[in-house]
């Protein structure tokens, strides 16, 4: 047999063993992930979980799920969450939580969990569609009339316009505050887009999106907008004193009212967004209890005096931003 | 001339950049409000925009197209803000946003 033909059925059989290997391999990892020979990892779901009541539980919990995903063996370990006790939570923390799954998948996490104890809970989760981000065993009901999560990357001109088109058609809200929502809701997106993400570690890839939750109640509409990038505080230009100390819900306060143009881009006719969402909440009232968490800084506004800012350090760091505001259906039948 | 954002562009105005998604400031800029500008200042006639009938007025999307249209065209010397023309039935306050972008891209 001429030499040449030696090489090419060796390496033929060479190129077979290793398909079979490789087919043995995933098989095997397969097996593992569904049965119970990957190690596990144990993270306990605080039982209230709230960012600014029980922040300091609710944030170590996060950042106990982003650590152990950066030391863990993805290949031979799964992180089981488990959520039995949690008796109470947010649609802010479930919603930031499914952002926090959505990290896990796309960092090749194996990863599962239980449902609350308390059934109410669980069935409230499944108004969330965690279902849609998780495997979940029990049967779980979205509620699209009283609660949606959108979630997006880039500015999504269809998502803002339909929650537009359905706060509008459940309320009967005057066109202007319609009007007003999609320019929040865009220039939320677009920040996000442009400015949450771009500093974040590389060393865990991050979804790069925004979520927006949308809740129906009889009396008003609570609309939460968040990501889990960098936060207000690392992203925005700092000056003079800043640089050394300045609590962070000063930074968020300062941003929102423009003191001055912290935009890092060093162009003059940027970060006219989140100051023009300020001003229709406080010149324009065009909506209600404004709330933002980013970093350590929580401010709220009174509805009251709305340029007066409620202002609080948190103990601990919560990666991204949170904004949350609400439509009151009182003051939509009066048209104000 | 008449420029009719909703008819002739979009209902849905989005962020400021192409890169942010679609229906950018800058692509509007770029493929529609530029382009009618070209035609009515070389018609030498004033250009109407009408503002009614959009989802909102995202302010980047407005500053990136009304700012950018007369940052493009101040070092050629042309006053874009006296060829322009705002309608708007629906919220009047508009136009001054508008126009104070404008001032400040032409002072900035």
């Amino acid at each position: 047999m001429p030499k040449n033909q030696h090489l090419d059925r060796y390496k033929k059989n060479q190129l077979n063993r290793e398909n079979a290997l490789k087919k043995n391999i995933s098989r095997l990892k397969e097996y593992a992930i569904n049965s119970d020979i990957l190690r596990k990892i144990h993270i306990k779901v605080p039982e209230r979980l709230n960012f600014v009541s029980s922040n300091y539980e609710t944030t170590q919990f996060f950042s106990n799920i982003l650590a152990n995903v950066k030391t863990m063996n993805r290949s031979s370990e799964k992180m089981i969450v488990d959520l039995l006790e949690v008796s109470e939570f947010n649609s802010e923390v479930i919603v930031y939580f499914i952002s926090i799954i959505d990290l896990l998948s796309i960092n090749n996490v194996n990863f599962a969990g239980n449902l609350p104890r308390l059934p109410e809970l669980s069935t409230e989760l499944g108004r969330y569609g965690i279902q849609n981000h998780a495997k979940v065993r029990k049967r779980l009901d979205l509620d699209l009339d009283r609660l949606c999560v959108f979630p997006g990357s880039k500015v999504d001109v269809k998502v803002a316009g339909g929650i537009s088109d359905f706060v509008q058609k459940a309320y009967n809200l005057n066109p202007n505050k319609c009007k007003i929502l999609y320019s929040t809701l865009i220039e939320l997106m677009d920040n996000t887009n442009s400015h949450a993400y771009n500093k974040v570690e590389t060393d865990l890839l991050f979804p790069e999106n925004w979520y927006i939750c949308v809740r129906n109640f009889d009396d008003h509409v609570a609309i939460s907008f968040l990501d889990i990038g960098e936060g207000i505080p690392r992203t925005i230009k700092r000056r003079g004193l800043e640089h050394l100390s300045s609590k962070h819900s000063d930074l968020i306060e300062s941003t929102l009212k423009g003191d001055f143009s912290r935009t890092k881009t060093g162009l003059a006719y940027r970060g006219y967004g989140l100051t023009e969402t300020y001003k229709n909440y406080s010149v324009e009232k065009q909506f209600d209890e404004l709330e933002i968490i980013s970093g350590k800084g929580y401010c709220r506004f009174d509805d009251f005096e709305r340029t007066k800012v409620i202002k609080d350090e948190l103990d601990e760091y919560v990666n991204g931003t949170i904004f949350k505001w609400k439509l009151y259906k009182k003051e939509i039948e009066n048209g104000t | 001339m008449e420029l009719n954002i909703g008819k002739h562009y979009s209902k849905y105005p989005g962020g400021r950049k192409k890169s942010s998604g679609e229906f950018s400031g800058e692509h509007f800029l770029e493929s529609c409000l530029g382009e009618f500008y070209k035609k009515a200042f070389d018609a030498n006639e004033n250009l109407t925009i009408i503002l009614d009938g959009l989802y909102g007025y995202p302010s980047s999307f407005l500053e990136e197209s009304f700012g950018g249209l007369v940052r493009i065209n101040k070092d050629k010397g042309k006053d874009v803000l006296d060829r322009l023309e705002f309608v708007s039935k629906e919220n009047p306050l508009l136009i001054e946003r508008i126009e104070n972008y404008m001032r400040n891209a032409l002072n900035g």
